[in-house]
């Protein structure tokens, strides 16, 4: 991948600042999750009968938090990148690893926090369980600070495992709501299983390398890229499989959007803040998952077809909350999938943007009316022309090239990076379409062409300052491809064009009888859901005697 | 296993399909309809059962809901126990219930005092006994075998109606919507795995063999399950209820469609479809023999109409509840005093709406300066009109549900040239195209990534923003627009511009005066008209609050009251209607103009529209309205900030924790719309004019001097009064029974199609109002009581208007309000008692 940027690598010898300031920003960095944590010293009794005040003093810690991870961030910038060994011996202790990738994270999630406990404060007024609730929240927030700020394996695996039990507390807020706690339970089982990956991965590394330590273990994996050893495979598809577990990908998907039965608030947080916690454990473990390139792959094509599959059924879905879910397991695969190419600063934007968006997204779902009654909806849109579709395409194609020039991109070196452009080219020609397939009025050929430039630039540019931030933190990946690897990217770019052309044509395409048949199975979610009911209601419910 | 064999010819023989559509069509009736959220307007949940007398609904509902619709014992006990009932009002509940119930439950009622009441509130709160009631084969399957049908079937038919109704969610819609509910569920049940997946084989091959009419399926299914005969309505009523919302809301199509003469018969579809889920667990199921006749076993306990003594005594617990509030405010409404100096002119007149949040403002109102009159009318001053906002084709009914809009009016600029106005729509046009399209961008499967990757970002800024700083603000509507009253064949406002098509809007000149001549006369304003005449709507302010049109004027069809309000002013305020009115005896003086005005409900703000058209003379007379508006707000806030929980040092501090709240994305109790509603009060403002009503009552202006032909009482009895009682039992409704007639925890909900809510993961859709809009986590906000109506008007009168309105009858006569009738001009209230009998009271 050949991005025209300059590495800006900070060192804290190089600077004339007092050398104090990595551990402002570390002790800063660690004092967000705690401080947070602390609300939930509370005793139960006064947390029921001061609800409100505690959600109040919550919401302001989680404010404090924030902050907090801007000051981090800010000495981060000064100081450069700090690996602090608090307690411990080489394979089980408290470290802290902050560098552009946690931090990023750190005020990703912090932010997150403060947003749902302040939100929570009214949302949940009255509700006999308010302090217990924000409790949860705060529990679950910090869990995820350290999860982030994670200096080494057996912490991740610490907080990973606690991340999941805190956010299980609060998908059974209501246990008097059946279908919550059958959903919790589903989510119990995946949780469970990505556990082990991560704690099997975890003894595998110490076998390995002797160390947990994520500073050694990068060093250690940099001089393991020349002649990659056997075991590396094993490590990496474990933890491979513990991100498609843990961030909702086929065939493991089907609890994310049954687990709506929590209140909004959970949801947004989760949606935003914990489910993409597979993505990061692959892209803060990338210098050890690029040692087995066939890893990544896996990663990917199960990536892609989530992507694919889950939008499919987002079409179908007739609940605003239902369809943010199969929204969430779609991006999630995306990002799978920008991960599986190597794209870890790319997959790091994604992350970000879709946890804002998503947050945002659910915690505003109530206002869903009021925009619908405020859109435009066209009045039977014509049969598809294929020829205006290939005009469009070819727009969009020749737009997001001359952007791209214009950012210094070369598109021909880096196939992984073709893929990405290219769904984007397609995602610019559908955007059009819409513009332009029913009526065409001289007007909107012309804001159209200003919209696609716009959002082409700001794409471009989104993607020059995460690969700016993040350059430093994750491992420059481009292997030569193999005709076969070839072949597959080709199969998922042809993938996202077969479902451009078949939303393009929806409205008339939809009534054939093979594509109403897809429609009745897409909008059961292809079963997956069902099956892994019977499964875990087989497993988990006690025979009757 | 046992065969879904096709029935056989012989057993097809007769299925008598009349008789079974008639019991269907029976059971339909039973269910209310269900406005979309778009237009949420409040209907009573027991709206097909108000024939018959409230008790009897009460059981009923005890016999397939399992519970009557009446409060908890508890709740009884906590207000005895805290003097909201004594015992002298359990006597003459007892009295009265004798004299007002049916004669199968008067006899279970004689010789009961209120001793007896005590007692069995007492071992009926702490005892917990299960009463035998309808249910469906799914319900027995349940709890018989441990299987989980009842609820996997409501998920199916909520999936099935949710993707037939689905206004504009989902991108890729049902194949089928086109065809009828019952064709559309057969063609994608035969696909749909989904049950065979859960156990239940060969459901598919089942619904296959069904019939294509939902008739024949219905007669065919229920001769097949042999039901009891006099419990199929029950059984079929059941079904209904187990999937009430979807039922309500079809019902709610059926009625649109009858009003434009469509007969629809989706109702008894979704019933063939819940049948047919239902009978497939005889038909199909694992233990299908032993589980159907346990079942027909179940429905043959059931004794239609055995009126039990326990729901006798729970129905005079809540009568005495009603009599306890009756109490006082009989006692307030008798301290009569004489109407204060008739001869002086007033210096404001203000008209508001019934609604009870109007009592508050018009008494704080009142009170801030002297020379302030209020009157009560339906907040849409008469004016049933479709508002077509500008740059839009359609509009919304702007009347109450019981009539149909007469007039489209048009929005249109102020002082704009038709040119101007024509470029100002187009650009608004393609601006809600670039809309669509980037919507398109944002939620399509090929373009969501990449709109997550280029815009994603910027919702940091939206969730900082709205998190941390909603600006407390007043929201106020685009002054540069204005509703078009005129047609296009009439004077100055004449459009030549062919872009903006000006067919068929604005009101005929014919039609202008009688529409002007109603309203003043039905609202009693008549004479003695005020310098300032001010009409004042009501609409409410919240974001993100799915329920927001419940919260805004009822009688505006749940939206704002604005439009109307200013329909109204500017067609009084007309020369020629002016002129027009002097003619039919209504002389408005030269200097009276006519103002519309809103009440934000949510901040008891109210603003001015149209105010350039004010002639100069008037501006001192607008400032001091102004200022009496600002003083009545502050007052008003400061009387609602208790119920809101907002203890406020100073009064700017609550006036913008209060503008806060209607701007706050996380509010779920922005305000406490109609809760606490109890009575109706239709006489002179002189009546209540010295009262504090605590804005639980609805206050219509009646002069029954100035009515000779009743008519003004006739409508009012039928209009104001009956939508009323549909307010006031929504309220009641939800509040005894919120699992079946209201719509849950707000902090769960999930908007399905764009029309409705439903719990978390989907299930049936929700009717009513929720948790957050009746408790506040302690205790009800609302207290279920029928509303109390008080009229001043002769009793003779008031009978004769009774007999002649079918539908005030049924409501007056099966206690579903309470009635009573003041003495004109006295002190004496009347009490009205089936067959048209009036006792004194108090």
């Amino acid at each position: 991948m050949h991005w025209n940027e300059s590495i800006i690598q900070t060192n804290c010898e190089q600077m004339s600042l007092p050398s104090i300031t990595p551990f402002v920003s570390a002790s800063a960095a660690l004092l967000a999750p705690l401080i947070l944590l602390s609300i939930c010293l509370v005793p139960a009794d006064t947390a029921r009968r001061h609800g409100r005040t505690l959600a109040r003093w919550t919401a302001r810690l989680a404010g404090f938090s924030f902050l907090l991870s801007l000051i981090a961030t800010a000495c981060l910038v000064i100081a450069g990148p700090v690996h602090l060994r608090l307690f411990g011996q080489a394979a089980i202790g408290l470290s802290l690893h902050l560098d552009s990738l946690s931090s990023v994270m750190l005020i990703l999630v912090a932010f997150l926090g403060a947003v749902v406990t302040r939100f929570s404060v009214n949302y949940l007024d009255g509700d006999p369980r308010h302090g217990r609730f924000a409790q949860g929240l705060a529990a679950t927030v910090s869990c995820v600070l350290l999860l982030v700020l994670s200096g080494n394996l057996a912490q991740f695996a610490l907080a990973w495992i606690a991340t999941s039990l805190t956010l299980h507390k609060l998908l059974t807020f209501y246990p008097e709501r059946r279908e919550a706690i059958a959903a919790a339970r589903k989510k119990f089982l995946v949780s469970r299983l990505a556990e082990i990956c991560v704690v099997l991965a975890a003894f595998l590394v110490w076998r390995k390398f002797g160390t947990l330590e994520f500073d050694q273990l990068f060093t250690l994996a940099s001089s393991l890229t020349q002649n990659p050893s056997p075991g590396v495979g094993w490590i990496s598809l474990l933890l491979v499989i513990a991100a498609l577990l843990k961030s909702a990908q086929f065939p493991f998907h089907s609890w994310l959007p049954e687990t709506l039965e929590a209140p909004t608030p959970v949801s947004a947080l989760m949606h935003a803040g914990i489910i993409n916690a597979g993505g990061f454990l692959i892209v803060r473990l990338s210098p050890l998952i690029t040692l087995a390139p066939w890893a990544l792959n896996l990663l990917a094509v199960v990536g892609a077809f989530s992507a694919v599959f889950a939008s499919l059924i987002m079409m179908t879905q007739t609940s605003i909350k239902r369809s943010l879910a199969w929204s969430t397991v779609s991006q999630m695969g995306f990002m799978m999938l920008q991960c599986g190419l190597g794209a870890f600063s790319l997959a790091v934007l994604h992350i970000v943007a879709h946890s804002l968006y998503k947050s945002y997204a659910f915690l505003s779902s109530g206002s869903i009316l009021a925009i619908a009654k405020a859109a435009w909806t066209p009045s039977g849109k014509p049969e598809s022309h294929p020829a205006l579709l290939a005009f469009i395409l070819s727009v969009a194609i020749s737009l997001t090239l001359t952007v791209g020039h214009f950012f210094g991109v070369h598109f021909t070196t880096d196939p992984g990076l073709l893929v990405l452009a290219s769904v984007f080219m397609m995602a610019l020609a559908f955007m059009l379409w819409n513009l332009w397939s029913t009526r065409f009025p001289s007007r909107l050929a012309t804001w159209g062409i200003l919209a696609a430039t716009l959002i082409a630039c700001t794409w471009f540019t989104a993607h020059h300052a995460a690969l700016f931030v993040l350059s430093d933190a994750l491992p420059a990946y481009s292997p030569t491809r193999n005709p076969a690897e070839l072949a597959v990217m080709v199969g998922i770019v042809a993938l996202f064009m077969a479902v451009l052309l078949f939303q393009a044509g929806l409205p008339s395409l939809a009534h054939r009888p093979a594509f109403r048949r897809l429609y009745v199975h897409a909008a059961n979610g292809f079963y997956v859901g069902t099956l892994a009911h019977r499964f875990t209601r087989r497993l988990l419910q006690p025979r009757a005697s | 296993m046992p065969t879904l064999a096709p029935l056989t010819p012989s057993r097809l023989a007769s299925p008598p399909t009349e008789a079974a559509l008639s019991v269907a069509s029976g059971a339909a009736s039973r269910i209310p309809p269900l406005w979309p959220l778009q237009n949420f307007v409040a209907v009573n949940p027991f709206l097909g059962q108000t024939g018959s007398h409230f008790i009897n609904t009460c059981s009923l509902l005890d016999r397939v809901a399992r519970q009557p619709a009446l409060m908890d014992p508890s709740f009884f006990e906590s207000k005895f126990r805290s003097g909201s009932i004594t015992e002298a009002d359990l006597d003459s509940a007892i009295d009265l219930a004798s004299d007002h119930l049916p004669e199968e439950f008067t006899k279970v009622l004689s010789g009961i005092t209120s001793t007896h009441l005590k007692i069995w509130l007492h071992s009926a709160s702490t005892s917990n006994q299960s009463k035998p009631s309808t249910t469906t084969l799914a319900d027995c399957s349940d709890s018989s075998f441990g299987t989980d049908w009842s609820a996997t079937f409501v998920c199916e038919i909520s999936k099935h109606c949710s993707a037939f109704f689905d206004e504009n969610q989902s991108v890729w819609r049902m194949p089928w919507s086109s065809k009828g509910l019952y064709s559309a569920w057969k063609e994608s049940a035969v696909i749909d795995a989904n049950l065979d997946i859960l156990g239940l084989k060969g459901f598919r091959k089942f619904v296959a063999t069904l019939p294509a009419s939902a008739d024949l399926t219905l007669s065919r299914l229920l001769h097949e399950l042999e039901v009891p005969d006099h419990a199929t309505e029950d059984y079929l009523h059941r079904l209904l209820l187990s999937v009430f919302g979807w039922s309500a809301h079809i019902q709610f199509k059926v009625r649109q469609n009858g009003l434009n003469g469509i007969p629809d018969d989706s109702l008894v579809q979704l019933l063939a479809i819940a049948l047919a889920y239902d009978a497939s667990l005889a038909l199909l199921g694992s233990h299908c023999t032993s589980l159907a006749s346990n079942w027909r076993r179940s429905l043959n306990a059931i004794l239609p109409s055995a009126p039990a003594a326990g729901l006798t005594c729970h129905y005079v617990w809540q009568l005495a509840s009603e009599v306890a509030y009756q109490r006082q405010l009989i006692r307030g409404l008798q301290q009569y005093s004489a109407r204060p100096n008739e001869s002086i002119r007033p210096n404001v007149q203000a008209v508001f709406c019934i609604d009870v949040r109007s009592e508050v403002f018009r008494r704080s109102f009142e009170s801030s300066s002297a020379g302030i009159d209020t009157l009560g009318f339906a907040g849409f001053f008469g004016m049933a009109i479709e508002h077509i906002p500008l740059g839009y084709q359609h509009g919304d009914a702007q009347c109450p549900v019981l009539l149909t809009p007469k007039f489209r009016i048009r929005e249109r600029l102020v002082n704009a040239s038709p040119d101007e106005e024509s470029a100002i729509v187009n650009r608004k046009l393609a601006f809600r195209r670039l809309r669509h399209a980037w919507n398109a961008f944002k939620t399509s499967a090929v373009s969501c990534f990449s709109f997550v990757e280029s815009a994603g970002l910027g919702f940091a800024f939206d969730l900082f923003r709205k998190t941390f700083f909603a600006a407390p603000q007043n929201r106020v509507t685009d002054s540069g627009t204005a509703p078009h009253i005129h047609t296009s064949a009439c004077q100055h406002g004449c459009s030549h511009n062919h872009s903006i098509p000006s067919d068929e809007t604005g009101i005929p000149p014919a039609d202008q005066l009688a529409l002007a001549h109603g309203a003043l006369r039905h609202m009693g304003l008549t004479d003695k008209f005020a310098r300032i005449v001010l009409l004042c709507g009501h609409g409410s302010q919240s974001t993100n609050n799915p329920y927001a049109a419940a919260l805004d004027c009822g009688a505006c069809g749940g939206h704002s009251g604005e439009a109307n309000a200013r329909v109204a002013a500017s067609l009084l305020n007309l020369p020629h209607v002016r002129e027009g009115l002097r003619g039919l005896g209504i002389t408005i003086p030269e200097d009276t103009h006519f103002i519309a005005g809103l009440h934000n409900t949510t901040t008891d703000e109210v603003s001015l529209f149209d105010l350039d058209s004010l002639p100069h003379s008037h501006q001192g007379d607008l400032q001091r309205l102004q200022f009496s508006l600002h003083c009545a707000s502050q007052e008003t806030r400061s009387q609602r900030a208790s119920l809101l929980g907002i203890q406020a040092r100073s009064g700017s501090s609550l006036d913008s924790r209060i503008l806060e709240r209607a701007e706050d994305w996380s509010q779920v109790r922005p305000e406490w719309g109609l809760a606490g509603n109890a009575a109706f009060v239709a006489a002179p403002r002189s009546r209540t004019r010295n009262l504090n009503l605590g804005g639980r009552v609805f206050l219509h202006e009646y002069n029954h001097e100035n009515d000779s032909e009743n008519a003004t009482l006739e409508l009012i009895l039928s209009a104001p009064m009956i939508v009323a009682s549909w307010i006031n039992l929504q309220y009641f409704g939800s509040t005894v029974n919120n699992d079946l007639f209201g719509s849950g925890n707000k902090v769960l909900h999930n908007v399905v199609g764009t029309l409705g809510v439903c719990i978390g993961n989907g299930g049936d859709l929700r009717t009513g109002l929720p948790m957050q809009s009746l408790h506040d986590g302690t205790k009800w906000l609302h207290d279920p009581l029928r509303l109390s109506v008080f009229v001043e008007a002769p009793r003779e009168h008031l009978s004769l208007a009774i007999s002649r309105h079918p539908d005030v009858a049924n409501l007056v006569d099966n206690a579903w309000i309470h009635f009573f009738a003041i003495e004109p001009g006295g002190s004496e209230i009347f009490r009205y008692l089936p067959d048209h009998q009036w006792t004194p009271v108090g």
